[in-house]
């Protein structure tokens, strides 16, 4: 399990989040398994950690917003 | 990193060149006052310091320079050889030269390193190597001098840097600050999908001026909450120092055999109070109904209100009986008229209002066929038929509203006045119960007030007490003592603010939190009911990182917790030891407290459990920086077990010397009275040792006489 992998889990262990958006993290181990997930959030987590890189700029922050909303625009119903 | 070998050469005490071996666990140098043991610790400082050239003459073996010929010159050098992914050397070195005057002028800075590459020996810069294998960040929690420096908590700002460091909360900041001028990702989303979702909520026509009330609201709330936040951070800082201060000025006095006969007054006043606290119960507002003390003020008035209740019940039954008595009349009518008639009339409505006006209108009896001209009986008939039935419905609407008592009020306020009938002496009892309830009560809150000023004035003494210095002037005296009094009532001021503070931001959290509620559900029927979506999940996202970050730094202190207890149990093989806890503070700060099983406080450990306790963290952040780095470091002390009993004192480095750790202690641990090294005491350990002395015969007047000499023992 990587970094960006641990962090996933530590994130989506989040109850408030977990209730909610009723899944369970469990069933995402690693970014790859959250990233072909049915539940558009657990797909919009995986994407901002895979996305964000620890030494990236501020700039990229706009273009990787920019994708999640697109991404939570068209499938969250 | 594992240190293999160290040479000195020419640096102060250490005249011509020095190499010492290390193995990978315990290694003792063993020398008195003055025999090069802390010489040899600043020697390593030096060479670790990666931030500047230090090439000061007085670094220099004075016994060198003396022997030193006119411009003659030599060399000062320090070098280590480690083994970090492989052995590496860094060597930092100035050369040192005596002019016409006798002066020592200094120059040449070198600081060099070395590692292997396949075959080839790779050279590069000593700084920029040892930055790589032993960075800054490490080599702060690896060398320490003396044992009042070992607290590794000891400034405000180390806990964030031993968090920041050696947990992954680092990991987080790109993703969420919770800094308004230094946004993370999920900070810059959940600001830009809000914003997005105000703007097609304004957009909406429909609901604009709904919009407009519940965001000027919103961002009235924000601003609100963001102001008490700031000022509930300001009060916690200024509470966590001053309350730190007071810590500081007592641990000083701790030795004051007053101050703790004090403290044990003030602990002692404290928990009566707290129990005689505890004792009153002034919830007289709930008593008054669910007890029905309310009655014993309004006796008067209750049988008042008992009088009245008979009155009404009397009318009402009066004016039951005549209804009936009137209902009873027309029914016995109705029946008369039918006898009369002889035949059962049709209903009154049939025909209906309509039918009839009709009939009466075309001058035409429909039901049997037959013209019913004006005037004509037929006719007539017709008209005072309709006149009936419109008569009779008026009476059906009168009869509804004359039913004389469709409530049933006049019976609650008969079952009422039942209910509460007490008798007179029933209230007196109740006078008596109250009476007795005050009376305690008033009692024990003139103990308290009794005992708050006894804890008062003990504050008041305790206060002086701490200001107190044996050097200070009458005048430094009651400055310090104003200084004291000034701390606590600072302290007291930003904590009752915290209170206050606290409850606004729960409520003003709470307010905001409705009225979003509001505003998302304004958006459930407009345009902007996806982006209402999409800005609650950045939202969420937001505060699961937030959560995640804290979790991250909680799940390190009980790490560093559970493995620093680990080693007080090690450390402290008998006695009493206790248990470690590292507590936060809400300015990011900590301290490192010992508690009982039963969470008491152990306020003042003798030094060396002090000691133990701060080493045994100490060992705990270098076990996590292995596990963090997938290297190990060697622990470097200098003189840390001063306050340690001779038997503590073998214990102690027998348990060191069992723990898979490079260990490096110089101490003057195991030497008698003469000086001499006791080898009945060192035979007994399992572990490197090497003696440090000064070389005899030596001029005690004269430093350039002075010269270390290292000899290994075992």
């Amino acid at each position: 399990m990587n970094n960006k992998d641990k962090m996933l889990q530590s994130v989506l262990s989040d109850n408030n989040l977990s209730s909610f958006y009723e899944y369970n993290a469990e069933d995402f181990p690693t970014i790859n398994d959250a990233l072909l997930a049915d539940n558009p959030v657990v797909v919009a987590v995986a994407k901002i950690i895979n996305g964000i890189d620890i030494n990236s700029e501020k700039s990229d922050q706009k273009e990787i917003y920019n994708e999640v909303f697109n991404y939570l625009n068209r499938n969250m119903l | 990193m594992i240190i293999k070998e160290i040479t000195i050469e020419n640096y102060r005490s250490y005249y011509g060149r020095h190499t010492i071996k290390f193995n990978d666990g315990l290694v003792l140098f063993v020398g008195g006052n003055g025999d090069g043991k802390t010489t040899f610790f600043e020697a390593l400082e030096w060479l670790f310091d990666t931030t500047k050239q230090n090439i000061d003459f007085r670094l220099v073996s004075k016994k060198k320079i003396a022997e030193l010929p006119d411009f003659g010159s030599d060399t000062l050098r320090v070098s280590m050889t480690f083994e970090h992914d492989g052995e590496k050397i860094v060597e930092k070195s100035f050369s040192f030269k005596k002019n016409q005057n006798n002066e020592i002028r200094t120059e040449d800075f070198q600081f060099k390193g070395w590692y292997n590459q396949g075959t080839e020996r790779v050279t590069i810069h000593g700084g920029k190597l040892l930055d790589r294998c032993f960075e800054a960040a490490i080599r702060k929690y690896c060398l320490f001098k003396g044992e009042d420096n070992l607290n590794v908590f000891n400034n405000p700002g180390a806990l964030n840097y031993l968090i920041e460091t050696f947990s992954n909360i680092r990991h987080f900041d790109p993703y969420y600050t919770g800094d308004d001028n230094n946004f993370g990702f999920t900070d810059f989303a959940e600001y830009q999908s809000r914003k997005a979702y105000e703007k097609a909520m304004k957009s909406d026509k429909q609901n604009s001026q709904q919009e407009n009330e519940l965001s000027s609201k919103l961002d009235s709330l924000r601003t609100d909450l963001s102001n008490i936040r700031q000022r509930l951070k300001t009060n916690r800082e200024n509470a966590s120092n001053y309350a730190n201060k007071l810590n500081e000025i007592e641990c000083s006095k701790e030795a004051s055999s007053l101050l703790k006969e004090i403290n044990e007054r003030i602990k002692s006043l404290s928990e009566k109070k707290s129990k005689l606290e505890n004792s009153v119960n002034e919830d007289y507002t709930i008593k008054l109904l669910d007890e029905m003390w309310i009655l014993c003020g309004f006796s008067g008035i209750f049988k008042e209100y008992q009088k009245k209740v008979n009155a009404f019940s009397k009318e009402k039954r009066r004016l039951e009986d005549e209804d009936k008595k009137l209902k009873g009349k027309q029914e016995a009518y109705q029946e008369i008229r039918t006898l009369n008639e002889g035949f059962i009339p049709l209903s009154i409505y049939i025909p209906d209002e309509n039918s009839m006006k009709e009939m009466i209108e075309e001058e035409v009896c429909k039901v049997c066929g037959r013209e019913s001209k004006r005037g004509t009986d037929a006719y007539n008939f017709m008209v005072d038929k309709l006149n009936e039935l419109l008569k009779s419905q008026q009476l059906t609407e009168k009869k509804d509203e004359m039913l004389p008592f469709p409530n049933n009020f006049s019976r609650e306020l008969e079952q009422k006045s039942i209910s509460l009938g007490y008798s007179q002496d029933e209230l007196n009892n109740k006078l008596d119960t109250i009476k007795e309830v005050i009376d305690f009560n008033e009692a024990r809150k003139a103990d308290i007030k009794k005992i708050q000023e006894s804890i008062d004035l003990e504050t008041e003494n305790k206060k002086k007490l701490l200001a107190q210095n044996d050097t200070f002037t009458e005048e430094q005296l009651q400055n310090a003592y104003e200084n004291i009094r000034n701390w606590y009532d600072y302290r007291n001021e930003a904590e009752k603010q915290i209170i206050l503070l606290e409850k606004d931001e729960k409520e003003v959290g709470q307010e905001l939190e409705n009225v979003q509620i509001e505003y998302n559900n304004l958006a459930k029927t407009s345009v902007a009911s996806t982006y209402s979506k999409v800005y609650t999940v950045f939202s969420k996202i937001q505060n699961a990182f937030k959560y995640a970050k804290e979790k991250n730094t909680r799940d390190f202190l009980s790490l560093l917790e559970e493995k620093a207890n680990k080693y007080l149990e090690k450390l402290n093989v008998d006695g009493f030891y206790g248990i470690i806890r590292i507590i936060t503070t809400p300015d990011n700060s900590a301290r490192i407290a010992l508690q009982d099983k039963n969470d008491t406080f152990v306020t003042s450990p003798n030094q060396a459990l002090r000691t133990t306790m701060y080493m045994s963290v100490l060992f705990a952040v270098s076990e996590l920086t292995t596990i963090k780095r997938e290297n190990d470091y060697p622990l470097i002390f200098d003189a840390p077990t001063s306050s340690f009993a001779p038997q503590k004192e073998s214990d102690f480095f027998n348990v060191i010397s069992d723990i898979k750790k490079q260990c490096i202690i110089f101490s003057k641990s195991f030497l008698t009275d003469s000086g001499s090294l006791d080898t009945t005491k060192t035979d007994l350990l399992n572990c490197t040792i090497y003696r440090m002395e000064k070389k005899k015969p030596f001029d005690n007047l004269d430093l350039s006489t002075i010269q270390t000499v290292i000899t290994p023992i075992k």
